[in-house]
Parts: C-alpha cells; sequence; structure tokens
C-alpha cells in the first residue's frame, strides 16, 4: 500500500471543492478547497471534486466527515454563504441551483447525487454543504470580489468550526 | 374560416431530463403532417473553443478537460493526439496502452452511467434514476460499483477521479506501477462478472422504437477497436483520413440551436455506441464476443433504443481489455518523451464514449494556440436525431401530446446526448382546439 493509499484509507474527514476553474464564480469551491490544502493530513483530505455529480458517491467513501463546497445560484446576495446540513436539508438543497449542477454539461447534479446517496444509505455520518452565492457563471478566471471575499471568510469558518484548528 | 382551417400542434420539450447539458426540443405538426423538428441544443465546446486561444499548449489538457463532466479524457486524448502531431511526438507503445486503458476507464464510468440511471428507467416506466434507486437499491449500487471500477482506473492513471490531471504532451506527468495495477485486478474482474450480467439484462429488454436507415461513422484500426487511433469508415464504402474530416463534414449553424449541426455529405449519419459496434464488432475480444453471441441479438442495431446494449457490450469489452493490459504491462523507464514545440496544425479524431470527437489545432512559434476547433459527437448527431423524430413521429400522432412528447423524449435520452438536464420540465401546446391548453409539468 502506498502512503496515498494510507492517507485514503486512515481519512476522518474529507473536503470537496466543486465547480468549474474555467467559468468565473463557478470556481469557487474548487479554489477554497485548493487553498484547504495546506491543511490536508492523514486524518483530513481535500479534494478538487469538479463537475461530475455522480462521482460524488465514489468520493464519500471511507470517511466519517464530509464538508462539501460549490457555488449557488438562488437570487441572494453574491457572496452569501449558506450551511446545509444533511439528510436534514437535503429538501431545501433541492430546491437552489447549484453551480456544479447547471454551468457544464454533466448527467447528475449535486442535489440529485446527494438524494441518492441518502436512498442507497451511503450518506458518511456527517455531511455539511456549503454554498456561495455566485455573482456571475462566464468564461475566465476571475472572481467577483465579494465571492472573492466570501472564499477567504468561508476557507477561515471551515478551519475553525469544523475542523476545530486555529486558523494560521 | 372553413375550407382553410390549419389544425396546428406545437409539441415542446424545453428542457429534457436525463439527458447531459442543456436542450429542448420543439414538434410542430400541421394538418395531421409533421412540419418542424427543432432539436436545440447548448453546447459548452464553443465556448473552450475561443477559450483556447492565446494559452500555451502545455495547457491544453487540463482547460479541455473541463469541456465535459462526464467525457474529460475523450477531450484530452484528441488534444494530445492532435498537438503531438504537430510536434512530431513518436508514443512508445506502453504510454499508449496506458492511454488506452485511461481511456477504457472513461467508457466504463459513462456508458454505466447511462445504462444504469439515464436509460434503463425507461424501460420499466421509472420517472427517473432516483426512482429506480428507491426501488431497486441493490441494482443500482451493482450499477454504481461498477462505475467505480471506471473511476479507479482514472483515479489511478489520471490523478484524480476527476478531470485528470496527469495526462500530458508527450505522455503521462507519471504512471503506475505494475503491483499498482494488480492492485485493481480483482475488482476489475467483479467489474467484468457484474458486465456480463448487465449484458445479459439490458439484451431482454423491449425495443420497440423503429428501426432506422443509418449512415454509421467510426474510427477503424486494422489491430483493435478503435479508441486513440484508425481512420474513418461507414457501413456505406467510405474510408477517409481524419485530415480530411473537414473536406467531408460540415457544420452549420442553425437558427434555433447553439449548437453546430455536422453532416455527412450534406446528410445526417450517427456515431457512438451503435456505429462503433456495427463497424468493429470483429476487433471485440473473444470473451466479449462469446458473451454477446449468448444474447442472441444481431447485428447492426438498428435501433436508438439498442444503444443500451451496444454500451453494455463496450462495457464489457472496455473490462476485458484492461485486465489484458494490466497483465501486460511494463512500466516504462519515462512517464513521456521529449516534446519540441513547433508551429503548425494538427488534427485528430479520438472515439468519445458518445463517438467521434475531432480536434483541429493551430499553434504558433511560441507554443500558443492559434486556434482551436472542436466538433463533438453530439452536434454530429443532432441532425440524425432530428430524423428519427421526423420518421417516427407520424406512428406517434394518435397518441395523446403528452404522451408523444415523452416518447421523443425517451428516444433522445436513448442516443445519450451531451444536452442534459437536471430538471424535468415539459411545456406542450396544442393550437387546434378553440382555446389553447397548456400543460406545464
Amino acid at each position: 500500500m502506498t502512503r496515498e493509499d494510507m492517507t485514503e484509507t486512515m481519512a476522518k474527514v474529507k473536503i470537496i471543492g466543486l465547480g468549474n476553474p474555467f467559468m468565473g464564480d463557478d470556481a469557487v469551491g474548487v479554489l477554497v478547497a485548493r487553498q484547504l490544502h495546506a491543511y490536508a493530513s492523514a486524518g483530513i483530505s481535500i479534494l478538487e471534486g469538479g463537475l461530475s455529480g455522480l462521482s460524488l458517491l465514489h468520493d464519500m467513501e471511507e470517511t466519517d466527515t464530509l464538508i462539501l463546497i460549490d457555488a449557488v445560484h438562488s437570487h441572494a446576495k453574491a457572496g452569501t454563504i449558506v450551511r446545509f446540513t444533511l439528510p436534514q436539508d437535503l429538501e431545501k438543497i433541492g430546491k437552489l441551483a447549484w453551480g456544479a449542477s447547471t454551468s457544464s454539461s454533466h448527467a447528475f447534479g449535486l442535489a440529485e447525487a446527494l438524494t441518492l446517496a441518502h436512498t442507497l444509505e451511503v450518506l458518511p455520518a456527517q455531511v455539511v454543504l456549503f454554498g456561495i452565492e455566485l455573482e456571475h457563471i462566464q468564461s475566465g478566471h476571475v472572481l467577483s470580489p465579494e465571492v472573492s471575499q466570501a472564499m477567504n471568510n468561508l476557507m477561515k469558518r471551515i478551519v475553525v468550526e469544523e475542523l476545530g484548528l486555529p486558523h494560521a | 374560416m372553413p375550407g382553410n382551417q390549419s389544425n396546428t400542434r406545437t409539441i415542446k420539450i424545453d428542457m429534457m431530463a436525463r439527458v447531459e447539458g442543456e436542450g429542448a426540443l420543439n414538434v410542430t405538426v400541421k394538418d395531421g403532417q409533421v412540419q418542424d423538428v427543432q432539436l436545440r441544443i447548448f453546447e459548452p465546446p464553443r465556448f473552450f473553443e475561443a477559450f483556447l486561444q492565446g494559452r500555451h499548449v502545455n495547457e491544453v489538457p487540463d482547460i479541455v478537460a473541463r469541456i465535459c463532466g462526464i467525457c474529460p479524457v475523450a477531450y484530452q486524448m484528441s488534444a494530445v493526439h492532435a498537438l503531438e502531431r504537430i510536434f512530431g511526438v513518436e508514443i512508445p507503445p506502453a504510454i499508449r496502452d496506458l492511454r488506452r486503458l485511461l481511456y477504457c476507464g472513461e467508457w466504463i464510468e459513462s456508458h454505466v452511467l447511462h445504462i444504469y440511471m439515464l436509460q434503463a428507467p425507461d424501460f420499466f416506466g421509472f420517472a427517473s434514476g432516483l426512482d429506480m434507486a428507491r426501488a431497486h437499491p441493490d441494482l443500482v449500487k451493482q450499477g454504481l460499483r461498477l462505475k467505480k471500477a471506471g473511476n479507479q482506473l482514472i483515479t489511478l492513471l489520471g490523478g484524480r477521479s476527476v478531470h485528470p490531471v496527469s495526462v500530458k504532451i508527450g505522455g503521462f506527468s507519471q504512471v503506475p506501477t505494475k503491483d499498482q495495477l494488480l492492485g485493481l485486478k480483482d475488482e476489475l474482474l467483479w467489474a467484468r462478472d457484474a458486465a456480463v450480467k448487465t449484458l445479459h439484462w439490458v439484451s431482454g429488454f423491449a425495443f420497440e422504437d423503429p428501426e432506422q436507415d443509418y449512415t454509421f461513422l467510426a474510427l477503424r484500426d486494422p489491430a483493435e477497436y478503435p479508441m486513440n487511433t484508425g481512420s474513418l469508415i461507414t457501413n456505406k464504402d467510405h474510408h477517409l483520413n481524419v485530415s480530411e474530416f473537414e473536406d467531408h463534414f460540415h457544420e452549420e449553424q442553425v437558427p434555433y440551436s447553439t449548437a453546430l449541426h455536422c453532416t455527412f455529405q450534406g446528410k445526417s449519419y450517427l456515431t457512438g455506441p451503435l456505429a462503433r459496434l456495427a463497424l468493429n464488432h470483429d476487433q471485440l475480444s473473444p470473451f466479449t464476443k462469446e458473451i454477446f453471441t449468448e444474447t442472441g441479438l444481431s447485428l447492426p442495431f438498428k435501433r436508438a433504443s439498442m444503444g443500451i446494449v451496444a454500451r453494455s457490450v463496450e462495457v464489457l469489452y472496455a473490462l476485458d481489455e484492461a485486465l489484458c493490459i494490466i497483465e501486460e504491462y511494463e512500466q516504462p523507464a519515462s512517464p513521456s518523451v521529449p516534446v519540441n514545440i513547433r508551429a503548425g496544425t494538427g488534427v485528430a479524431a479520438t472515439e468519445a464514449p458518445r463517438g467521434v470527437l475531432y480536434h483541429r489545432f493551430h499553434v504558433n512559434e511560441d507554443g500558443t494556440i492559434q486556434l482551436a476547433k472542436i466538433v463533438p459527437p453530439t452536434s454530429q448527431n443532432q441532425r440524425r436525431i432530428e430524423d428519427d423524430l421526423r420518421n417516427m413521429l407520424p406512428g406517434l400522432l394518435h397518441l395523446s401530446d403528452e404522451e408523444t412528447a415523452s416518447k421523443c423524449e425517451r428516444h433522445i435520452r436513448s442516443y445519450d446526448p451531451c444536452i442534459s438536464c437536471a430538471t424535468h420540465f415539459l411545456k406542450f401546446t396544442k393550437e387546434e382546439l378553440p382555446t389553447s391548453l397548456n400543460i406545464e409539468l
């Protein structure tokens, strides 16, 4: 077994950032995950989940706590951060347009993938989903200022409140 | 007005459930005759063609991997092969095999998703894959474990499970050890057994759509079932080099869709699993041929609904091929060969899960992209889907509009077009009644 495999087996917390890094604010989930790489350890693994909803079902295996981050479009103020817990909030999650399920071509949106995981009883014990309200989904790398600020805030919040670590 | 009364019936499906991306279908029927069939597709490759301009060639594999969440490997493979042609790169056999193995992983993932979660529910009257999962959780779990076998190949070879990062011009940034590949063997053996069961299962479905006179297009390689190499052939005796693609296949803008329609010598054609299987079944592995013979079905398949069988055959083949590659693998001394970047033009076509994926790149002296052209399978099949519906609709018009729309949607879904949408939203207008009736579901 390689070192990477061992880390995978021991992981208790998995953080997955979703979205498309080439589509404006839809990148935010992936960018938060990239910033959190510094906190990866034997017990904490960080993944970039990209666009594919159903791949989440594979990625969420072998962890006790799953933290998901994605852009969300709900007509709230850009940069607004929302936190959901699963499976309690599944219905609310299903009513929102998630970045990873609207900005690209893929079959299974985030809400459907999570509902399927719940149906098949494969959700980890603790699942938290953070949404960041996006301003725009369009070409280019640049995050809107509100979303950029929210990205930094959310990163700190996850480190302190979810991981219980001191923020550097 | 008596004597001049026209009964116009418009069937619209604004967003089609369980189809990749976004799309819509408008059908107009006047005096009992089908007047117009318009399939509207909104596809991302057009945006990426512009986005690639000015980017360095080394960035291309990572950028094109974001075009599609389902088939990133296909975009990477067409891109690196087109660019390697410009730079005169010869890929050694071991790297070539690993790329094939990576492609096997993607075919497995993409096909299994469509078989279990998107198309099979239609044969049992389930509104969605979720509903089927509620009724048959063990069946769907089997599908997901099978899909995961493909995912594991992509994770090992691509560096992670989605949007592989290790593919580069000249090879890979890293390659697995023999032991790492052998570590997947047991699960792949389980998956191959599951693929046999899947093929038997879907072969017993009721395929009720009419037969079509398809022009099939696929790559053909004299030595193998096509993935990364080969020339273009059809079942109507055409043999073309990939470099001739744009001489014979023309993309045109249609006013109702953001996707370009691609035609072959002015007519529709079909690419994808049905075409690959029809034109390359002799290249399947002996084991796959043996299991296929047990189904009692004969080729070529002329019904779109039988795409689920073709995909199941290819899943079984991909697993058999993957096991074979793993068995024979010897880790290369270097994961890639040196690349001398230079100006030029290069084209390549590979077999994405949904069919022929063509790329053309023009590269500047400094290694930046001057122009990128991408022709995805879905834009090639779009005209063919419309032709199918034109043929089918006269036989459906006696049904209620809701049933007609539902059958059209199911037929379109059977093609696995990359025009998805997660929401089911069917909009329907019937103008022949004195007052218009609007139903939204």
